[in-house]
């Protein structure tokens, strides 16, 4: 058994937008040569499992359901069966795997499931989003369909395919608006040299940091509710507060922060320290060790549905407030003894003295 | 590893700072007791709009009382807004306007 985990890339994008061309392309290069494919189809009958598998051997079949309906033990079902087989022989070895979502899925309950699944997050690497978006339809797609907006939230690249054919100019600005950090590339699946593309699995997400793309002005246009904004804060933020905050926003709001990226510059730590959440899903904070050349101020970007930034903002503010204003004299420190001679509630905490056939 | 289930790893909470190498105070580590002294410090802020109070219990959980005398031990920061809900019976909304003012005038 191989203990180097599998680098995993989930390749999403609505019906008709060229996931299957892309995914085609690139399992017949020869840099794809050791790939496995899980394909996710919500009919029973499997179309694209059967085109992939003019490309490849190793493809693997979800038929029957969607891959964002929630969190999905048979995504873990198949990753067992998938390494079981290749410890056993049955399956080629493979050091990759692509995962082709339903057109219609929503990303976000799969990153979700392989990031929490600890089977999924010891055997595959931290997995990349790329999201394939029609040239043509992709602008109304967007205004019509909301799995189409939560697609490109979710992406880490953003491929537009049929540039020839692309007529909507504002294509690009729309696909900003919803994510301001992801790589956005015009991409023609049928004739275009691949290139770049191969090196999907090479940059990690990180690479597509707050700090290097995104524009730390509010967006007012926005489609399905969904909605990108900036929060910036010059004064270094205590991490309690900060932590306290988002778990009460995620508590309430969860579902509806679709994703958060930081660069926070906290209190007693000479480096920033990269925030990144989706919907419930935290990711550990990452530290780095110093600013460099960049400023030390805090930025934060959201990805939001049908939350006001303006309400965001002002809580977020109030919270850190409340974390610089010094403690109220109430003559305690909010610790209660959990041991006997304590009392909770005026009740005397005690504990059972030895019998007497111990004590002798 | 948790003694009941057995579970590996994993039980980290992504807000916890204390015994962290890059969270610093005064120049040293933060301390477990230091954190849970700030949180609930914080937290008693807001646990107040609510009409609830929040202490630490022995270092190890958070004791929420309401006003009315109810109580309910919660071992985790993201446990704790449930549970306020229910002593409550309002649902805890940071971006509540009547919170939001609440904080301000204070």
């Amino acid at each position: 058994m191989s203990a180097e985990p599998i680098q995993c890339c989930i390749i999403t994008g609505f019906l008709g937008s060229g996931k299957t061309t892309l995914l085609r392309r690139l399992l017949a290069d020869p840099a794809s040569a050791d790939s496995l494919v899980i394909v996710n189809e919500l009919g029973e009958v499997g179309l694209d499992h059967d085109m992939i598998a003019f490309s490849t051997d190793r493809t693997v079949l979800l038929p029957g359901g969607c891959l964002c309906c929630s969190i999905r033990e048979d995504i873990e079902t198949t990753l067992r069966q998938i390494f079981e087989g290749r410890d056993a022989g049955r399956i080629p070895p493979f050091r990759k795997i692509f995962i082709e979502m339903s057109g219609i899925a929503d990303p976000q309950p799969l990153l979700c499931t392989l990031h929490v699944n600890p089977f999924a997050a010891t055997r595959l690497t931290s997995p990349r989003v790329i999201t394939v978006v029609d040239g043509v339809l992709g602008r109304s797609t967007l205004a019509t369909a909301p799995e189409a907006a939560r697609q490109v939230a979710a992406a880490d690249s953003i491929i537009i395919s049929k540039p020839d054919l692309e007529m909507s100019d504002d294509l690009s600005e729309a696909l900003r608006q919803i994510n301001p950090w992801a790589a956005i590339q015009r991409f023609n699946l049928l004739r275009q040299p691949l290139g770049d593309l191969l090196t999907v699995f090479d940059s990690a997400p990180e690479s597509s940091r707050p700090e290097l793309v995104c524009d730390l002005s509010a967006r007012d246009a926005h489609l399905h509710g969904v909605r990108s904004f900036a929060l910036s804060l010059d004064e270094s933020l205590n991490w309690t507060a900060f932590g306290i905050w988002m778990t009460m926003l995620l508590h309430r709001h969860g579902a509806d922060i679709l994703r958060v990226k930081g660069m926070l510059a906290i209190e007693g730590n000479p480096g920033p320290v990269l925030f990144h959440c989706a919907q419930h899903l935290v990711h550990p904070p990452e530290h780095l060790a110093n600013w460099n050349d960049r400023q030390r101020r805090s930025r934060l970007v959201f990805i939001v549905r049908n939350l006001s930034p303006a309400l965001i903002e002002q809580s977020f503010r109030a919270f850190m407030a409340i974390a610089a204003q010094a403690a109220p004299d109430s003559g305690q420190d909010g610790y209660l003894a959990a041991a006997a001679g304590a009392a909770v509630a005026g009740r005397p905490i005690r504990r059972p003295s030895a019998p007497r056939w111990i004590k002798g | 590893m948790c003694s009941l289930c057995a579970a590996l790893g994993g039980s980290r909470f992504w807000a916890d700072a204390a015994g962290h190498e890059s969270f610093s105070r005064d120049g040293g580590k933060l301390s477990i007791r230091a954190e849970r002294q700030e949180r609930v410090r914080i937290l008693s802020r807001i646990a107040a709009f609510y009409g609830v109070s929040i202490r630490d219990w022995g270092g190890s959980s958070y004791m929420l009382e309401s006003e009315s005398g109810r109580r309910a031990n919660v071992y985790t920061l993201n446990g704790i807004w449930s549970q306020l809900e229910e002593l409550s019976d309002k649902p805890c909304d940071p971006l509540e306007p009547a919170l939001l003012s609440t904080l301000d005038e204070r």
